[in-house]
């Protein structure tokens, strides 16, 4: 069945999926360059996690560091060429056919959209681990808990307890503890050593550090502990997060023996790094490539972010884990690339536009691979999960059965998922993917790309049935 | 619990109204169901099929589903991303 034949199909030059940093700029660039651009975003405002609107009156006024976020949005904002942007916010993508057309789901309708390039910039999520109690309500990721309170004054929780790894944790402990949560601890899993030797290559990112410093003082004026060193390892309650379990851990990030000490908090909040949104690239078929340090499968592309098909590009984190400045970086080139290859602008001009780029995306490229090298998750994360621990949240299969159907066969992702039906559920192992090939990799000591990925399948994100009956209602010529 | 009750504030006026499970629930204007849900007290939103254990958001942007509710009559809508509108219906799964 062709798209046409169940609701029009619109046609824009550019669509963008992603109004984060990277979608932004990539829309700036092209829009620039006199191309059409269509930008997509399920959020309801555009600016992605990293510019999310921060709630009216919720916190102290944002010092230098904090305002930096808005000035970016309020400047990506400013460089789009008004005319012929469109930003479709509450827009998801959850198809795409063949003949470049997009599926979108958008205000309880099916919609369809005709690009001639697309540029893929969905942005990341937090990187969760599992470990014993982590499906009881009150544990967040860092990043879930950070959009509750920045974008809707609410805090996850009283008194709460951050654990991962990355300078990501330190901003959402600065900014539940402005909003007036009693943070007890952050506990970051790397040690020490491992900063300050790798810290030496940082000398040309002098403000960087200089971020951490500022987080990490106004952290200290707040009296929340920074733990180096130190992971939760289990989560207890009766029916909602009521105590956790610190433990020291090695320099595998493995739990040190009788380091555990117990605290009573109502919430948890955990934050491994991110992992790249990739599932359009991969429904696209588009070929992609495992890369530990950027967040494992991503898309393959060149210098201009073209992906293995020649009208697609990728940018942002879907392109590997980076940071807002990589992003935006990004973005340019994609934008860019993308309009030259429609012939908006000449290869001269394209040129000098992406040379001016380069130097920027490299220097914040380089400094997002330091920190992406010192922060990366070690296998001794997933030694705290016991057989009851469940892996993943949606069918509710726990490490006890893993364990059993790969005792005595090795199987890859889509072998577990066939006989346990991981992944299988409505996150579409989103969640779950990662975690199952990070553990059986440290189980059965293979190399985490090995057990390979989910397959994906549309509807990428579930669109609601009154959506899909009104497919019908839209081929009677009501509507477009 | 909201930001501003915590600091001791005078909380922004609650402005939209709408139903969890036959109750009323008090929101502001720009919540999502969770956030309101939260501000409220309210951690677990459903149970599961399986083990019948109680879930809650968790991602709080959309990607696990597993704050998911069902809104006037359409089940497995994710509360984190789903903004309230006066006199919805919200039922817990």
């Amino acid at each position: 069945m062709t798209p046409e034949a169940i609701a029009p199909v619109e046609h824009t030059h550019i669509a963008i999926v992603g109004a984060g940093p990277a979608g932004l700029a990539a829309a700036a660039e092209a829009s620039r360059a006199g191309a059409r651009v269509v930008v997509l975003d399920e959020q309801a405002v555009p600016g992605g996690q990293y510019m999310r609107r921060r709630e009216p009156g919720s916190s102290a006024p944002p010092g230098r560091v904090r305002a930096e976020p808005q000035r970016l949005k309020e400047r990506l904002l400013s460089e789009l060429i008004i005319d012929r942007v469109e930003i479709r916010t509450e827009t998801g993508v959850w198809g795409a056919f063949a003949g470049n057309v997009l599926a979108l789901h958008t205000a309880g309708a099916v919609r369809f959209l005709r690009y001639e390039r697309l540029v893929v910039a969905a942005g990341a999520y937090d990187r969760p681990m599992a470990f014993p109690g982590w499906t009881l309500p009150g544990v967040f990721t860092a990043g879930g808990a950070q959009a509750l309170v920045k974008g809707y004054g609410t805090l996850p929780g009283r008194r709460v307890l951050l654990s991962g790894s990355g300078p990501f944790l330190l901003p959402v402990a600065e900014d539940l503890a402005q909003a007036g949560a009693q943070v007890v601890a952050v506990l970051e899993a790397t040690h020490p050593a491992r900063w300050w030797w790798e810290l030496r290559h940082a000398w040309r990112h002098r403000d960087r550090i200089g971020e951490a410093l500022h987080y990490l003082s106004a952290l200290r004026r707040a009296r929340v502990p920074v733990r180096l060193g130190h992971a939760v390892s289990a989560v207890r309650g009766d029916g909602r997060v009521e105590e956790a379990v610190i433990t020291r851990v090695d320099d595998a990030w493995r739990p040190v023996m009788g380091s555990e000490e117990t605290v009573a908090v109502d919430a948890v909040c955990v934050g491994f790094g991110f992992l790249p949104c990739t599932e359009l690239t991969r429904l696209l078929g588009l070929e992609h490539r495992f890369d530990p340090l950027r967040g494992g499968w991503i898309p393959v592309h060149d210098t201009e972010m073209r992906t293995s098909a020649p009208e697609v590009f990728v940018a942002g984190e879907t392109a590997g884990n980076g940071s807002a400045q990589v992003a935006v970086e990004s973005g340019r080139l994609a934008g860019i690339a993308a309009a030259r290859s429609l012939g908006h602008l000449s290869q001269e001009a394209a040129q000098a536009r992406a040379g001016a780029v380069r130097p920027r995306y490299r220097k914040a490229r380089e400094f997002a691979d330091l920190m992406l090298s010192i922060f990366a998750p070690r296998p001794g994360i997933y030694a705290p999960v016991t057989d009851e621990t469940v892996v993943c949240r949606c069918e509710e299969v726990t490490a006890g059965q893993l364990r059993r159907v790969v005792g005595t066969w090795r199987y890859d992702l889509p072998g577990v998922k066939g006989a346990l039906r991981t992944g299988m559920g409505l996150c579409q192992g989103r969640i779950c993917g990662r975690i199952i090939a990070g553990f059986l990799a440290s189980e059965l000591g293979y190399a985490e790309e090995e057990f390979g990925s989910f397959s994906v399948r549309p509807p990428l994100k579930p669109v609601p049935l009154g959506a899909l009956a009104a497919m019908s209602f839209v081929e009677g010529g009501d509507e477009g | 619990m909201r930001v501003a009750a915590l600091r001791g504030r005078v909380t922004a006026a609650a402005n939209v109204t709408f139903e969890v499970d036959g109750r009323p629930v008090q929101a502001r204007e720009h919540d999502t169901i969770a956030s309101a849900l939260l501000a409220a007290g309210t951690r677990a939103f459903r149970r599961t099929r399986r083990m019948g254990t109680p879930r809650g958001v968790f991602c709080g942007m959309g990607v696990c589903f597993d704050c998911v509710v069902t809104v006037d009559g359409v089940r497995s809508v994710r509360a984190c991303m789903t903004a309230v509108r006066p006199g919805m219906k919200v039922e817990t799964q």
